[in-house]
């Protein structure tokens, strides 16, 4: 290890350690030389720090880790390691660590299997693990809470601020599409602070702001598309690990990736009948006119290129076999790829579509998963599966106890995608509750073993009368 | 804003100053308050004075003395930002009236309302935030938040405005309990998913369920790699040639319309691989379709970029490495229309890489050839400097189409232009009124203007001319006129009629001068030199008369000269220069 590597390096070097000895200890047995060699190499991690800066403590705030006070930038490559490692935390309500010298082995093996473990029902996981650190003699590994970052300034209502965020969106994306209608100048400015805050928002509260794409009370389908898109987009790119400079090109890019369609008749654009063929000559042209109708926003201090390439490829396909037509040799853009997944999971599940009933979300991603990689990138269709979770918040779902419910987060347990967590809004009975229980279906029976409840399958809300977004946001 | 912000600007509102809260409370606030003022001082320095002032340095380094101190009391500086005011807990450490020299108003305007810093700002982050302040307030920037929003600072954290809280949105709001109490109708699903029991399989999530593979990271993190190495300005300038070539003519002249509006950019960078490429194709495609319509919207992109591809390939690598490739260069100077002549024509003379020279000059041919008017036109230039550059690009490329504009140009009034058209002219074909110009220019007021018409009629030999120059060399005031002057003026007689001149040569060598005494000997000697070129027999003679002339100068060239006759007739002799 060289005494010379930035500190950022470090910082990651260390994290990455820890995750690494935690998933070998929890594949192989603890004699095992794939374990003995992760623990030594944290060991080695930990003394680094010590002797650099004489203590290491890890704590987590919001979506940020923290490495003695010096904020972990992750990047693509650490993404997945240490975001695991973030949610394995707070499944233990753990939001600060801090090592004493001369941390013993067995302390680690105590701590990171700790980390690793299901969290019991009905237990304060926090007061959970301090217990078992206490019984297993780990006296040199002290965990506590997390602790707010600043003494002011938080929005405690997350639902309230996503509202705003989003009413605020479809604002200026109704502005911004009336003004290029009537031929105006129309300024970046308000555009760039609308996607600062959606980015700001999704780094915050990502669930909370998922919840958004339920909201139908607009009635200009296309501004609520627009922004759930941009929305869905800088929700995968997150998953992915861009940093925030990317989130934004990507948000910007995805929340006008239809401004195209500002030159196509209304009457075209909403035919509820299959189109005819000039029809759809017409509105497959709208990545054309979006291309050249981005060079008429003024006030960007350097040209959006990305975002107009974005617009320009996001129907192309993966392979190219998509619109435009291409002549001169290209490739679809990553950022383009990522909003042709995202907009047809937000066209698969709205109810603008033409002779098409909306399908519900978990339908949506099981169609996204089996395309055969022609028109979506097929790595990315599984990140997006992955992040959204095999049930979406806003599905609609019917318990084996008979119950509905809404799915209103994906579980906190890597290990329970299928496990969200549901906010029930009808009893066995039939019976419609108003502000039912959240329940968290990872809830195990402890005389049987068995999991309290589990999703049999998802409901059309219209059969049952439910406005989900009433629940989600 | 908060409840807990709302408790701490009551607390404000009812009289809280630093005299406030506890002792520590206070000395720290007190603190915070001297650090601000450090803070103000350094940031109003950087308006008044350029980068890298002594000043600036000494200012800062005040600032992160008083943060270092702070960093003992505090974990971090967390202030709220008020219309006009910074407070710290309920103390108001910075306090001006609201106007747009208040730094917090500035924040405050642009929508800012808490202000973090945190140990580690100091190294580095604290300094380029302070210049983001003052690049702000000089206009450069036009957002604050988005501008500190994009730089995402670690130690230095801001908390902007919420949307929508002066009430301007229509934010929508849920009702959880629309519909409770109602009986579901149709219970005919729920009951078919009751009577099949719990549910028993999973679906197998496994740890790894959140986690993409290896070789998956290992791709995402490949095609983020190309995503943030692709060239945006040539994939989108790509995408445009696409939709120019297939689409009709309202499109092409939308594409053209854009690239108008992108070629500036482009230019300013360099990017001569996309400028190029943009000229190439464009010109390919409005040749392939055929259409006149399309020809002449491309050719009205490339006369309205002209001028400015002029500028940029005429000028000579300063050292960083701006120059163009040869086959973007041959592109760029192959797309020239006539409105890139004037600059041409105006960088030529100042460069020196020899090279470029060259290929700016054919260029600058071609150009002509195409465009002769315009050439013309630049001898009428307001810039006589512009207009001299014209004429001697004519003379250049013996454009005798330009002849008439060449008299203009040697009738104007500065000196530079006169002097510029008189050379021309000693290019052209010598018709009667570039004739009547050169002699009369005999006569200017300026000596350059004089050499210049001397230098014309040596090369022309017009008709006519040798009356001229004898009638000045008779006058008065030709011994009034320097050496050189009447040097020029035997060879420009020379040139006129050889063996007419012989009588005035033989008098200038041997005979006497107006007042009885011979001629000067710089004279005498010149003269001999001309009867040298005339070569004649009778030539020889007077020259052999002035052989053992008592002054050396005169017999030394008189020497020479007749030992060049013996050998070659009708040039200079070598060693003897005028």
């Amino acid at each position: 290890m060289s005494t010379t590597e930035p500190q950022h390096g470090v910082s990651t070097g260390v994290l990455t350690a820890m995750y690494d000895a935690a998933k070998a200890l929890q594949l192989y047995p603890i004699e095992n030389e794939i374990v003995g060699r992760s623990l030594t190499e944290l060991q080695s991690r930990v003394t680094e720090i010590f002797e650099r800066e004489g203590g290491l403590a890890v704590w987590v705030a919001g979506n940020y880790m923290f490495v003695n006070d010096i904020q972990v930038r992750l990047d693509l490559a650490d993404y997945a390691a240490l975001s695991a490692l973030r949610e394995a935390l707070r499944s233990h309500g753990i939001g600060r660590i801090e090592f004493l010298p001369r941390v013993r082995t067995d302390d680690w093996v105590a701590f990171l299997t700790g980390l690793t473990s299901a969290t019991r029902p009905g237990i304060q996981p926090l007061e959970a693990f301090q217990a078992r650190l206490s019984d297993a003699g780990v006296h040199r590994i002290v965990v506590g809470p997390s602790t707010a970052l600043f003494s002011g300034g938080e929005d405690s209502d997350g639902i309230e601020a996503a509202r705003r965020t989003y009413a605020y969106s479809v604002q200026v994306a109704r502005e911004t599409m009336n003004g290029l209608v009537l031929g105006k100048a129309v300024g970046a400015q308000r555009a760039e602070r609308a996607v600062l805050r959606v980015v700001d928002q999704v780094l915050k509260d990502r669930s909370t702001m998922m919840g958004m794409l339920t909201l139908r009370d607009y009635d200009d389908h296309s501004l609520i598309h627009a922004v759930n898109v941009a929305i869905l987009s800088v929700a995968l790119g997150q998953h992915l690990g861009f940093g925030k400079q990317q989130l934004f090109e990507l948000g910007f890019a995805a929340l006008f990736h239809d401004i195209g369609k500002v030159l196509i008749p209304t009457s075209v654009l909403n035919k509820q009948a299959f189109l005819t063929d000039e029809e759809w000559r017409l509105v497959s042209q709208h990545p054309d006119f979006g291309l050249l109708i981005m060079f008429d926003m003024e006030g960007f201090e350097d040209p959006p290129y990305r975002a107009m390439l974005s617009i320009y490829e996001h129907h192309m396909g993966a392979h190219l076999n998509g619109y435009p037509r291409v002549i001169r040799r290209r490739r679809q853009g990553l950022f383009a790829r990522i909003i042709a997944i995202t907009e047809a999971y937000d066209a698969a599940i709205s109810n603008h579509g033409r002779q098409f009933s909306p399908c519900s979300p978990d339908e949506a991603i099981r169609q996204l998963l089996h395309n055969d990689g022609n028109l979506y990138d097929g790595v990315l269709a599984r990140a997006f599966t992955t992040m959204m979770g095999v049930y979406p918040v806003a599905t609609v779902t019917i318990l084996d106890t008979g119950e509905l419910g809404v799915v209103v987060a994906p579980s906190s347990n890597p290990n329970a995608l299928s496990r969200p967590l549901v906010r029930i809004v009808a009893t066995r009975e039939g019976k419609r509750i108003g502000d039912g229980p959240i329940r968290d279906l990872t809830e195990v029976d402890p005389a049987t073993g068995h999991f309290v409840r589990s999703i049999a399958r998802s409901a059309n809300p219209q059969r049952y009368g439910i406005n989900v977004s009433d629940f989600v946001a | 804003m908060s409840n807990l912000q709302d408790q701490k600007a009551a607390n404000l509102e009812s009289g809280g100053s630093i005299a406030a809260g506890d002792d520590h409370d206070r000395e720290t606030a007190r603190r915070i308050e001297e650090f601000v003022v450090a803070f103000l001082k350094d940031y109003r320095t950087r308006l008044a004075y350029t980068r890298g002032n002594q000043l600036i340095e000494r200012f800062h380094g005040t600032v992160l003395d008083k943060l270092h101190d702070l960093w003992e009391l505090v974990p971090h500086i967390t202030l709220t930002i008020d219309e006009g005011r910074l407070i710290w807990r309920e103390f108001a450490v910075y306090d001006e009236p609201i106007g747009h020299d208040n730094l917090a108003f500035m924040f405050f305007r642009d929508g800012l309302r808490t202000l973090v810093l945190l140990p580690g700002c100091e190294q580095g982050e604290l300094r380029e935030f302070v210049d983001i302040l003052a690049n702000q307030r000089r206009g450069r920037s036009s957002d604050l938040l988005a501008t500190l929003w994009h730089r995402d600072f670690s130690f230095v954290r801001i908390e902007y405005v919420d949307a929508g809280e002066d009430g301007s949105l229509d934010i929508p709001a849920g009702n959880r309990n629309a519909g409770a109490g109602e009986t579901i109708a149709d219970m005919t699903e729920i009951e078919r998913v009751v009577s099949a029991g719990p549910v028993t399989a999973e679906i197998d999530d496994g740890f790894n369920a959140i986690l993409l593979s290896e070789a998956d990271q290992g791709y995402l993190q490949r095609e983020m790699d190309l995503e943030l190495e692709r060239p945006l300005a040539h994939d989108v300038t790509l995408a445009l040639l696409d939709q120019f070539e297939m689409r009709d003519q309202e499109r092409r002249r939308q594409v053209v319309d854009v690239l108008r509006k992108l070629l500036p950019d482009l230019l300013s960078v360099p990017d001569f691989a996309t400028v190029s490429l943009i000229v190439n194709e464009l010109q390919l495609l409005a040749n392939k379709t055929g259409e006149q319509d399309t020809q002449e919207l491309v050719l009205s992109l490339l006369r309205d970029m002209s001028e400015a591809m002029a500028d940029l390939v005429s000028a000579e690598d300063e050292g960083n490495g701006s120059r163009p490739a040869q086959h973007e260069l041959d592109a760029l100077l192959g797309a020239l229309q006539a409105e890139a002549i004037p600059t041409l024509v105006r960088a030529l003379p100042a460069m020196t890489d020899f090279s470029l020279r060259e290929q700016i000059e054919q260029a600058l041919a071609d150009l002509v050839a195409r465009f002769p008017d315009r050439l013309r036109e630049l001898t009428s230039a307001e810039d006589p400097v512009l207009a001299a550059e014209a004429a001697r690009i004519i003379a250049r490329l013996g454009f005798s189409a330009a002849a008439a504009d060449l008299v203009g140009l040697a009738n104007r009034p500065e000196s530079v232009a006169r002097r510029a058209g008189i050379e021309a002219l000693g290019f052209m074909p010598a018709d009667e009124v570039a004739t009547t110009t050169v002699l009369t220019a005999l006569d200017d007021e300026d000596w350059t203007v004089r050499k210049a018409a001397l230098e014309a009629i040596t090369r022309l030999a017009p008709h006519g001319a040798a009356r001229e120059l004898r009638r000045r060399i008779a006058s008065r005031g030709f011994a009034g006129r320097d050496e050189a002057e009447q040097a020029a003026f035997l060879r420009a007689l020379v040139a006129a009629g050889p063996e007419e001149a012989v009588p005035e040569l033989s008098e200038l060598l041997n005979g006497r001068g107006r007042w009885g005494g011979k001629h000067a000997a710089i004279v005498r000697a010149g003269a001999a030199r001309a009867l040298a070129v005339v070569g004649t027999p009778e030539a020889a003679t007077e020259l052999n008369r002035a052989k053992a002339d008592r002054n050396s100068t005169v017999a030394s060239a008189v020497s020479l000269c007749l030992r060049h006759l013996e050998q070659n007739v009708g040039t200079l002799p070598d060693g003897v220069d005028e």
